[in-house]
């Protein structure tokens, strides 16, 4: 070996000794660390439950680290208290109906509530870090359990069934007895005969050295297997649950559902399904308004020639828009649409257009105090004359006004809708549906 | 473009305007006959009169009966929310109610997705959305504008024991231009209005809807826009 072959490999020892390779975060506490009681007392109850990201990442938005790192009770509290908060499946109620449920879990856990049903309990199978108490935990007492026993090669079976609404078993975690019961997991294909015979070995008491010795194990299983539901899960491949997208372990939360992977924060899952809500306005705080008297309307008149071919005008008051303060200038912005639908033929036409009303703000500000006229209080208003306005209705022609849209229609009855919205407040008009008669 | 002009407030004549359907009728095709119905109409003291300052009963401390939501489903899993019915009983005076109905900034909301019941739990989705959805609506609420009342006493039938009308219903209604109708024993008609979203094909969803009373009329309706992004996902 060359001298440097030895340089080399002596630096690669000393990296990997002295913890270069990248330091991991202890998840379960060691009896040294100042919170051994607290966090085992929560990991008891917790442990599986917490996230691959809590565990590595902790609350990055909260500022608190992860499990393994904190080391003072306020850290520790804020990270369980946040924890539960957020996988409360009911935000409505002031109960957290997730904590109250596993804690009526783990109750269960230490009052060794399957005992009649199962035989064993939790505390000779590893009370609260054992495959039994994880199912539990998740999924309560099962709906049906199995069991298949006593034989001379295989281990003692029990299997805790879950079903569905619709009946169909959603789970069924099988437990085979070695030194306590532990879950079946080798749910992968079984392609090969040394895939298949693994599985096999997994359940039974001796190691078996013949095929014949397999085909004994096989021939136990069933033989003993009145409901057939360890045959399907040992013998057949993934039988854990009637939906294929569900497998025992390592989901990805998109196509394939863990029913042992820490379940994502009720919080999580409801942000991924926010509901769409539009037509909002957004926050106006920091910006400056003269507000008109409503919350959501702007009170406005709709005057419309009785001639051949109808023109439009829109009076507004000065005080009944909200108007935007921009340095010298008050701004208001208005969505104007209306649409023509032809009685006869349901053909409809549009008109739209977004209409700025820029004014000097001293002039708004005394326009929307009104005046006296003989004794009588009177309003300034804006008359906007809208046949000359440009149309920006989808499909329309450049240029085209909605006079040029009134003169293209069709002679006969017309059902006219007309809206028109503060595009910033988004306060609305009471709308208008007249019909009308095109000459 | 536009016109400036102050607008004087109508007289003690438009005041006292006749509006009620028959009265409108008339207006409309015996108006050599408008004097003499003025006349009438002050005789009798109106039967409906236009106001301009709100004339909404005051409910402070009523009791409220119920409460229901103006909503528009515009599919399996979209809904425009855009005021609210409230009626209210007064705690003092048995058989004295009044039912107020408001309007608010629409809410457009859509709880569509592509959801796999065995990957997530609906359930919980479902209260975060309502929660959400719940907040602003009640925020909304709390911003919510009155359009149109109607306002009537009921006692029992001394007979039957059931309760029974024994009073006027006073109703008013605030047209497009902030301006109120108020009158008595008139019909309100709320009519649903439908709106061409298809983009060339037939495709026809709810919008708004229409109050009318009498002659008057007042319109609830969502952006247009707002619908059509919403059909389309949000985006």
């Amino acid at each position: 070996m060359s001298r440097i072959s030895c340089l080399l490999l002596f630096v690669l020892c000393f990296l990997l000794l002295t913890g270069c390779a990248g330091q991991r975060i202890r998840f379960e506490p060691r009896p040294t660390d100042p919170l051994f009681n607290e966090k085992t007392e929560f990991l008891n109850s917790y442990r599986y439950f917490v996230t691959e990201n809590e565990r590595k990442n902790g609350y990055l938005e909260l500022d608190i680290r992860p499990f393994g790192l904190i080391d003072n009770p306020d850290e520790l509290k804020r990270f369980i208290d946040y924890f539960l908060e957020i996988r409360d499946p009911n935000p409505n109620t002031p109960e957290n109906e997730f904590k109250i449920e596993k804690e009526k879990l783990i109750a269960g856990i230490q009052n060794e509530v399957l005992f009649a049903q199962t035989g064993t309990n939790f505390e000779a199978n590893g009370d609260f870090r054992g495959d039994m108490a994880h199912v539990y935990l998740f999924y309560g007492a099962p709906h049906q359990i199995e069991k298949a026993q006593n034989m001379s090669r295989v281990a003692d079976l029990m299997a805790w069934i879950y079903f569905d609404v619709r009946g169909y078993p959603r789970f069924v975690f099988v437990f085979y007895d070695k030194f306590g019961y532990k879950l079946f997991k080798r749910y992968e294909g079984i392609n090969t005969t040394e895939m298949y015979m693994e599985r096999l070995r997994e359940v039974v008491k001796f190691y078996p050295t013949s095929i014949d010795e397999y085909l004994e194990i096989e021939r136990e299983i069933s033989f003993n297997d009145q409901s057939g539901v360890f045959r399907f899960a040992i013998i057949y491949p993934n039988q854990f649950s009637y939906y294929s997208d569900i497998v025992i372990e390592g989901g990805n939360g998109k196509t394939r559902f863990g029913a042992l992977d820490p379940p994502e924060p009720a919080a999580l899952t409801a942000a991924r399904y926010k509901p769409i809500i539009i037509g909002q306005p957004e926050d106006l705080s920091k910006r400056q308004f003269l507000y008109n008297r409503f919350h959501s309307f702007v009170p406005a008149k709709l005057n419309i020639s009785k001639d051949n071919r109808p023109s439009f005008s829109l009076i507004l008051n000065y005080e009944d828009v909200d108007w935007e303060i921009k340095d010298t200038v008050a701004e208001a912005v208005l969505d104007i649409s209306i649409s023509f639908q032809d009685k006869n033929t349901r053909a409809t036409r549009e008109f739209a257009v977004r209409l700025p009303i820029r004014r000097p703000r001293q002039e708004v500000e005394l326009k929307i105090k009104g005046v006296v006229v003989n004794g009588l209080p009177a309003s300034f208003s804006m008359n906007i004359l809208l046949d000359d306005i440009q149309n920006f209705a989808s499909g329309s022609e450049s240029g085209a006004t909605l006079k040029n849209l009134i003169d293209s229609l069709e002679s006969g009855s017309e059902v006219m809708n007309v809206y028109l919205q503060h595009i910033v407040t988004k306060k609305s008009a009471g709308g208008w549906r007249e019909e009308i008669i095109v000459k | 473009m536009t016109n400036d002009k102050p607008l004087l407030l109508r007289g003690f004549f438009n005041y006292c305007m006749v509006t009620s359907k028959f009265f409108y009728i008339m207006e409309l095709k015996m108006k050599r006959y408008m004097a003499v119905i003025f006349g009438f109409s002050l005789l009798f003291w109106s039967h409906s009169v236009m106001a301009q300052t709100n004339p909404v009963p005051d409910v402070t401390n009523w009791k409220v009966v119920n409460t229901s939501r103006i909503e528009l489903r515009i599919s399996d899993c979209a809904s425009i929310y855009l005021g609210l019915e409230t009626e209210y009983s007064n705690p003092t005076v048995p058989g004295d109610f009044v039912r107020i109905v408001s309007r608010h900034i629409p809410v457009t909301v859509s709880k569509c997705r592509d959801f796999n019941e065995r990957l997530a739990s609906e359930t919980v989705a479902e209260e975060y959305s309502r929660q959400e959805e719940q907040d602003l609506l009640n925020e909304r609420t709390k911003q919510s504008d009155p359009f149109l009342y109607l306002e009537w006493k009921t006692d029992k039938d001394p007979v039957t024991g059931h309760d029974r009308l024994s009073s006027d219903v006073l109703l008013g209604i605030m047209a497009p231009d902030g301006n109120w109708l108020v009158t008595k024993n008139e019909k309100a008609l709320v009519e649903f209005m439908t709106e061409n979203v298809g983009n060339g094909k037939t495709r026809n969803i709810f919008s708004g809807a229409e109050f009318r009373v009498g002659g008057i009329y007042h319109i609830l309706r969502a952006n247009r826009s707002d619908i059509i992004r919403l059909l389309e996902g949000g985006s």
